[in-house]
């Protein structure tokens, strides 16, 4: 699968039948990202009902980050994905990716001061029952 | 102390008849009162009919038969699973009228109600005689404030956790939905009139389950709207120029709904447009009642001629 593919608005690749305007873009990969605005970036992703893009900006930061904060990224990646699982209709996906993100937040040891952890904690856990 | 009976408020004895009327599949709860051409009113986020209580009276007693409705979602209507985005809302206030046995009216909308008021101009324009919303932009000038300005989108952050799932609606509903007074008290200028009985009665209404999901859901709406062909459709729609008279009421120092995203809302109504902007914040209606009375009434007698 080419990284070129089109996408829909929650990240699912498009079937080649489907009409282009309905392919929306990815995150645009770049070499630098600063905390301040990987998080700005990704909950403006969230305000609009793109987790999956929110996703991706943790994941870039996570790349970039030095190893002492690749943790929290990581989890914050987790939790993109796991809200893009609960957009998909995957409730259980979502739990079992939650719960991991809950996880490597709780084992980092250096989370950025703009990260609301708060907000991130609450989502997870509640995010992390609907395993059943 | 523990809230009141939400029923208390919401199917509160006055003046007025409840009625619970069937529209567009589901069914609604209103208030109505008087005589005369029909006003209707519709609240915002995160009130109920129950914030007209002083304009029902008012404008029964002016030789008006006013109807304040609950929007879908809110108090006493009911809470489908579906439907909180524009045109179906619109649907549902047509709907409303006709039900009531009125060809038209004259809406009265409020925040998110106000949002409604436009849209039913120009989504179902038949039912609508006139339109005076409160505290709400033209829809496609709101999103331009938010796209170009950075301090509406700022003033608007009490809605940015409203696209995560549960968590928005666990904020709202914990300790007794104490966030519902702290919003309504943050977005006031005027603090008189909010004495523990009136916020208490916002609280009680919101904290029926699943009030707080579905008043969520319209922000949700609007949110995901500009990704979605639904919403794009629609804010196509809303570039129709609106062929009725329009009043829109603001407050001077609403710190929510910027006065300044106000402007240019003008550019889509051809049917003749004045604006009113009250000391205020965001209640006008709530926290000058008076002012805004008068401003409302002399601007319906000009409308309808009576």
């Amino acid at each position: 699968m080419s990284p070129e593919r089109p996408r829909d608005a929650l990240g699912r690749p498009l079937p080649d039948s489907a009409e282009p305007e309905l392919a929306v873009p990815g995150v645009p990969v770049r070499a630098t990202l600063t905390d301040d605005e990987a998080w700005a970036e990704a909950m403006a992703y969230l305000e609009s009902g793109r987790p999956f893009h929110a996703h991706e900006v943790f994941e870039l930061r996570w790349r970039l980050a030095p190893e002492p904060e690749k943790p929290a990224w990581q989890a914050l990646a987790q939790w993109g994905a796991a809200l893009t699982h609960e957009a998909r209709g995957n409730p259980r996906g979502a739990s079992a990716v939650a719960a991991r993100a809950l996880a490597n937040l709780d084992a980092s040891e250096h989370i950025p001061s703009c990260v609301d952890t708060a907000l991130v904690r609450e989502s997870c856990a509640r995010l992390g029952l609907l395993g059943g | 102390m523990p809230l009141p009976d939400p029923e208390t408020f919401i199917r509160a004895s006055g003046p007025w008849t409840h009625r619970d009327v069937s529209a567009n599949g589901s069914r609604f709860h209103v208030v109505d009162a008087g005589d005369g051409p029909a006003v209707l009113l519709l609240h915002g986020f995160p009130m109920f009919w129950w914030t007209w209580r002083r304009q029902v009276v008012a404008l029964a007693d002016a030789g008006y038969r006013v109807i304040a409705m609950d929007l879908r979602g809110y108090a006493g209507s009911d809470h489908p699973p579906e439907g909180y985005d524009p045109r179906t809302l619109s649907a549902d206030v047509a709907g409303v009228i006709r039900c009531l046995g009125e060809e038209d009216a004259v809406i009265v909308g409020h925040g998110w109600g106000g949002l409604v008021a436009w849209s039913t101009a120009v989504l179902e324009p038949d039912t609508v005689r006139a339109i005076a919303p409160v505290s709400m932009p033209h829809p496609r000038q709101l999103r331009r404030a938010l796209l170009r300005r950075g301090h509406q989108r700022s003033a608007m952050k009490y809605a940015r956790s409203f696209q995560l799932p549960f968590v928005p609606e666990n904020r709202l509903a914990a300790h007794d939905g104490q966030r519902v007074a702290d919003l309504i008290t943050a977005w006031s200028h005027e603090k008189d009139w909010l004495d523990e009985r009136t916020t208490d009665a916002y609280r009680a209404a919101f904290m029926r389950w699943p009030t707080p999901h579905t008043a969520v859901e319209y922000h949700r709406w609007a949110a995901r709207s500009s990704i979605r062909p639904d919403g794009m459709s629609y804010m196509s729609l809303m570039e129709a120029p609106i062929q009725r008279r329009v009043l829109q009421v603001h407050g001077a120092l609403d710190p929510m709904m910027l006065p300044s995203s106000v402007d240019g809302s003008d550019e889509y109504v051809r049917g003749g447009y004045e604006r009113v902007d009250l000391e205020c914040g965001h209640f006008p209606h709530e926290e000058l009642p008076d002012q805004f009375n008068a401003a409302l009434l002399a601007w319906l007698k000009d409308v309808v001629g009576t």
